[in-house]
């Protein structure tokens, strides 16, 4: 090593503090931040320690598996600032084993490391670390099938091949949702298999649509983890592309209408800062959504809430927005007003045929959706400012580049 | 590969979940029966297999087994048959489909006022109808027990010359064994002691092997026990004790073979899970551990010209 490089050491999992997503956004990102803040020469290099060893032999080192994919998207982020692999010190102690031993069954050590054996997922060069610290483990009751994912187009010159080709974006699309729930079976196999045949063609929907939209919007990799306990199944998926409003503004014609209604609406005096503006874009993405012919985001959201009384978290710039059922006084609503539109695009009727008429019908449809996408914006508002910390809103101090998604679901 | 396919007056028929069975993804073959989400390359083919066909005027999809899929592909799929002026009629639309795909919700699974039946209610028939075509008479001894019957259902040519309706009957032969309850706990994905196939003559290995694919299960073929009875070699180490197993056999008329292959299997410590086969002669008292794609009995005994006949009959 050469000695004149300076290091800086991020400590990833603290003594009694779980790696959470909440953790990651709120304190985990910051200390990012004060590195580059702080940094005092260009050639002051970042690097992680899992663990503080604060207490080896005692203490409780864990990390929430659906933080996983976040950690991957900003080492990414990191890594191309920093043209390197970041350094990732391990250490095997007691306390640290059991931490060690779910990361490597989670074949996280694989995606992130070098690995080039196609038994195990190919490595990402995203980390490097002293493997001779990984093993000894004592076999707990660690589950083998919680593994974490990558996908990426850059690994498969088919799929860049599809990319090109002059196929409209929904035969695209369709094609890739295709290839990714084939490949979904396959990745997550023993977990579907757990489940019940409605919940776990949920899961499959839930991880091949999120995974498309990461994919073909970006551009860039997309890591997902599904994660099976006793009283829920979570989904984490997470890319580092362009994020939600440049991959609405690429759109032709794109005119943020729902954007600029809010904006604009004087009860709520909303200020623009990229805060709400990335606030405001997700409400844009489902509302977007949500006027189109074919089912996306929004049906997938709203059938989680709806029908699978489960969570849709949505982290995009640095806020984040959590649906549950708290919301479904307005979700029920937009439901309804969705089958309306879908009704009008598919109707079979003859003299509904013309397709004129059929968009001044879905535009009239979409004035309501507007207003009601308002007023679920205004509630959640108003949630916001009376009790911060039970919000469906989470505002961050610092913005974190990609769309995060986390899923979560029930079990009856 | 469309296999499901049947004709019956005027009105074609699709099963989805058997296309899903026998699934072409990445040019291979994987065949499969537990799958419950439709893909796009499924219905695309059957959408082409629509179009191309002049003669049916109602085309039936049965969704049964079906939970969730590519329902972009399928909506979009639909709306342009329709404006090519095919009737489609959705069946066996499960409730919770709904809940993915609003469209299932509305009045357009009827077409012209006809609702459509499962798939399964004309399979019978038109098995029943092709299956004639292939039994001829005999006046032969049979092989292995001292009776006379005055037909014989040829299921290898029956096979060879309807390939694709072979596998669909092979898949129905393998959804009954999976509907029916006193092997549900055997065919459970986390079981520990699956049952193996086990099948005593060539036209059983061929069944028992798609089934074996089908199910995910075991396959033991047992050769040389019938028709034509030979001497056991080697009766050794091939069965494992308390290992259950279920005999695949095309055509059980009264069952000597299966007697014997069940008296081996028990014999070398084997456990007896039952019999399943295409076709099967009602016995007079009902076994509950047998399952066949259709059963000649008395109503239909005499389309088939099927008749048991011992030394006092003749």
């Amino acid at each position: 090593m050469n000695e004149k490089i300076d290091n800086v050491q991020i400590i990833l999992v603290e003594d009694g503090k779980t790696f959470t997503p909440f953790y990651f956004y709120t304190e985990f990102l910051e200390k990012v931040v004060t590195f580059y803040k702080d940094k005092k020469t260009p050639d002051t290099i970042l690097s992680y320690k899992l663990t503080d060893d604060a207490d080896p032999i005692m203490g409780r080192y864990r990390v929430d598996p659906i933080a996983l994919p976040l950690l991957l998207s900003l080492t990414q982020q990191l890594k191309h600032n920093q043209n390197s692999p970041i350094a990732l010190e391990l250490s095997n102690f007691p306390a640290t084993s059991k931490l060690l031993e779910f990361l490597y069954r989670s074949d996280f050590f694989y995606v992130a490391g070098k690995n080039t054996n196609p038994t195990f997922p190919i490595g990402k060069k995203l980390l490097s670390f002293d493997e001779n610290h990984i093993g000894g483990f004592r076999n707990g009751n660690i589950r083998q099938e919680h593994k974490i994912r990558s996908y990426s187009i850059t690994d498969d010159s088919y799929l860049r091949d599809i990319l090109a080709t002059e196929w409209t974006d929904d035969k695209k699309r369709d094609y890739f949702i295709e290839y990714y729930s084939y490949k979904v079976f396959e990745h997550f196999d023993t977990l579907l298999q757990e489940s019940t045949n409605e919940f776990s063609s949920l899961y499959v929907d839930v991880l091949s649509e999120l995974i498309t939209n990461g994919i073909m919007h970006s551009g860039s990799d997309v890591f997902a983890l599904m994660f099976s306990d006793k009283y829920s199944i979570k989904f984490s998926i997470s890319d580092n592309g362009i994020g939600l409003y440049q991959s609405l503004q690429n759109k032709l014609n794109f005119d943020f209408e729902l954007s600029n209604e809010l904006f604009s609406d004087t009860t709520l005096n909303l200020s623009r800062n990229p805060r709400t503006e990335s606030l405001v874009t997700i409400f844009e993405a489902l509302y977007f959504s949500m006027s189109k012919k074919r089912l996306g985001l929004f049906d997938l959201m709203i059938n989680v809430i709806n029908h699978f009384s489960g969570y849709f978290r949505l982290h995009n710039g640095c806020s984040q927005i959590i649906f549950s059922s708290r919301q479904s006084k307005e979700l029920e609503k937009l439901e309804k007003t969705r089958k309306e539109i879908r009704r009008i695009f598919y109707a079979n009727d003859s003299n509904l045929c013309d397709e004129a008429g059929i968009l001044t019908k879905v535009e009239s449809l979409k004035l309501i959706g507007k207003k009601q996408f308002v007023e679920l914006f205004k509630n959640s508002m108003k949630n916001y400012s009376n009790d911060i910390k039970f919000s469906a809103i989470r505002f961050y101090n610092v913005r974190f580049n990609g769309v995060h998604i986390e899923v979560e679901i029930p079990k009856q | 590969m469309i296999l499901s396919k049947i004709t019956h007056k005027g009105i074609s028929y699709y099963s989805l979940h058997a296309e899903l069975a026998f699934l072409k993804a990445d040019n291979r073959l994987s065949v499969q029966i537990d799958r419950t989400y439709l893909y796009g390359a499924i219905i695309n083919d059957i959408c082409e297999d629509i179009l191309l066909d002049t003669e049916s005027s109602i085309f039936v999809l049965d969704f049964d087994g079906i939970e969730n899929g590519q329902f972009n592909v399928l909506d979009e799929k639909i709306q342009e048959l329709r404006s090519h002026n095919k009737e489609i009629v959705f069946v066996g639309v499960k409730d919770s489909m709904i809940k993915f795909d609003s469209q299932f919700d509305t009045e357009k699974k009827i077409a012209k006022g006809f609702e459509g039946q499962p798939i399964d209610t004309v399979f019978k028939e038109i098995f029943k109808d092709r299956l004639k075509q292939y039994c001829r008479k005999d006046d032969n001894l049979n092989h292995s027990s001292s009776v006379m019957v005055t037909a014989y259902i040829d299921i290898k040519e029956f096979f060879t010359k309807e390939k694709r309706f072979a596998l669909f009957c092979i898949y129905q032969l393998a959804r009954q064994i999976r509907k029916k309850e006193i092997w549900k706990s055997y065919l459970e994905p986390d079981c520990k002691n699956k049952p193996v196939l086990i099948c005593q003559s060539l036209n059983g290995s061929f069944i028992a092997s798609v089934l074996s694919m089908l199910l995910g299960l075991d396959l033991f073929i047992f050769d040389s026990i019938g028709p034509i009875n030979k001497l056991y070699r080697n009766l050794g180490t091939t069965i494992e004790l308390t290992k259950p197993y279920l005999i695949v056999s095309d055509v059980v008329c009264l069952g000597t073979e299966v007697k014997i292959t069940k008296n081996i299997v028990e014999y070398l410590g084997g456990v007896y899970l039952g019999n399943v086969s295409i076709v099967r002669i009602e016995s007079i008292k009902p076994y509950e551990n047998t399952e066949s794609v259709y059963i000649i009995n008395k109503n239909n005994k005499n389309e088939f010209n099927y008749k048991i006949k011992t030394a006092l009959d003749i």
